[in-house]
């Protein structure tokens, strides 16, 4: 049972309410004030996720999100459990104004100990999330030098010029096997900017990802990796638009 | 103008616990960045996170965001709303974060 696991949290002074979602943003477990009803924390849920997608593309390893705002604080631990089918969940805990963050981390780390125990013990939860699950991160064990951070946040700098494989801190570098793959990378970001703006760097990133896996992008990829995405733009004269553009090259 | 990339050039980046930083303006556009990142990239990645929990904050009444803290082991990374532009400020993970969030409050008070 996950509510009396939720209920310890609110025990907490200012905690107004914890939920645990999952990576397709169903609501699997909450405990909150009445004001919070099913329906808000859904919609939370969706934000909640998104949020956690979109930082994820370069912090995979997150622990935790403190999140301020002007009346009140939330707070995203990340639960990841282990065995054959990892899966992903967000334990979220939402607080007023009054509340200790520092006292919170240790409720926090006990609640997402037993919550993820419970999870893991359970039935299998539905989700549609595709992402690859990372041991949990303890935050304790391995310092990291601010030079070595430098270059990894390099290697997560969305670039594909370099050639060597993924290590950075979302594995999100591109591995290429020649200039001309390159090339079309490049260009093919700047065709799909048109469309989506600035994230089209790292649309692209992760429909590589998605498309060649582990091995090195190379212009056999191209259909595939066009087709993908095509699906990230909306408008259907955009996506025409970059489809020509991409035969052309 | 807001004078987010004026005090994040001159006075964040010399933080000593700083090893990189992005700032980008409401819709994502990359106004400064300092260190070996793809500012462009990271700033979008970071508005969107950051548009995502504003809402999250709309839905539960916690009225405007101001900070995000986001603990990770390799890569600890604050991120700041100023006059409506966004400041993402990574951290050497040997310092302590704490310290840093009140330094980096500081700096965007005065």
């Amino acid at each position: 049972m996950l509510e009396p696991i939720l209920q310890t949290l609110r025990e907490v002074g200012g905690v107004q309410g914890a939920m645990v979602v999952d990576a397709s943003a169903a609501l699997i477990a909450h405990h909150a004030h009445t004001i919070y009803d099913r329906s808000v924390l859904q919609q939370v849920a969706r934000s909640i996720v998104n949020s956690v997608d979109s930082a994820q593309l370069i912090q995979d390893d997150w622990d935790v999100m403190t999140v301020h705002f002007g009346d009140g604080k939330l707070l995203l631990r990340s639960l990841r459990t282990s065995g054959a089918k990892p899966r992903r969940y967000v334990l979220a805990v939402i607080a007023d104004t009054t509340l200790n963050v520092a006292f919170l981390g240790v409720a926090l780390r006990v609640a997402a100990t037993k919550l993820i125990a419970e999870l893991e013990s359970g039935p299998p939860v539905a989700s549609t999330s595709s992402a690859v699950p990372t041991p949990m991160a303890t935050g304790t064990s391995g310092r990291v030098s601010a030079e070595s951070t430098k270059t990894e946040i390099a290697k997560t700098g969305l670039s594909w010029s370099g050639t060597t494989a993924g290590s950075g801190a979302s594995g999100s570098d591109v591995e290429v096997t020649d200039p001309g793959s390159s090339t079309f990378l490049s260009a093919c970001t700047k065709a799909l900017a048109a469309s989506v703006g600035p994230m089209a760097k790292v649309f692209v990133k992760e429909a590589v990802r998605k498309v060649c896996g582990d091995r090195p992008f190379s212009r056999a990829d191209v259909p595939a990796l066009v087709a993908h995405l095509s699906t990230s733009i909306d408008d259907l004269d955009d996506r025409t638009a970059f489809q020509r553009k991409m035969r052309g090259m | 103008m807001s004078s987010l990339p004026q005090i994040a050039r001159a006075q964040i980046a010399r933080l000593p616990e700083v090893t990189a930083l992005v700032v980008t303006d409401r819709v994502g556009a990359l106004l400064e960045y300092t260190g070996e990142i793809d500012g462009e990239a990271l700033g979008a990645v970071h508005m969107v996170t950051a548009q995502a929990l504003m809402r999250c904050g709309n839905s539960l009444g916690l009225g405007p965001l101001h900070r995000i803290t986001i603990s990770s082991p390799r890569h600890p990374c604050l991120i700041a709303v100023h006059d409506d532009d966004v400041l993402a400020v990574y951290v050497d993970p040997s310092k302590p974060l704490g310290a840093f969030e009140r330094k980096l409050e500081a700096a965007l008070r005065r």
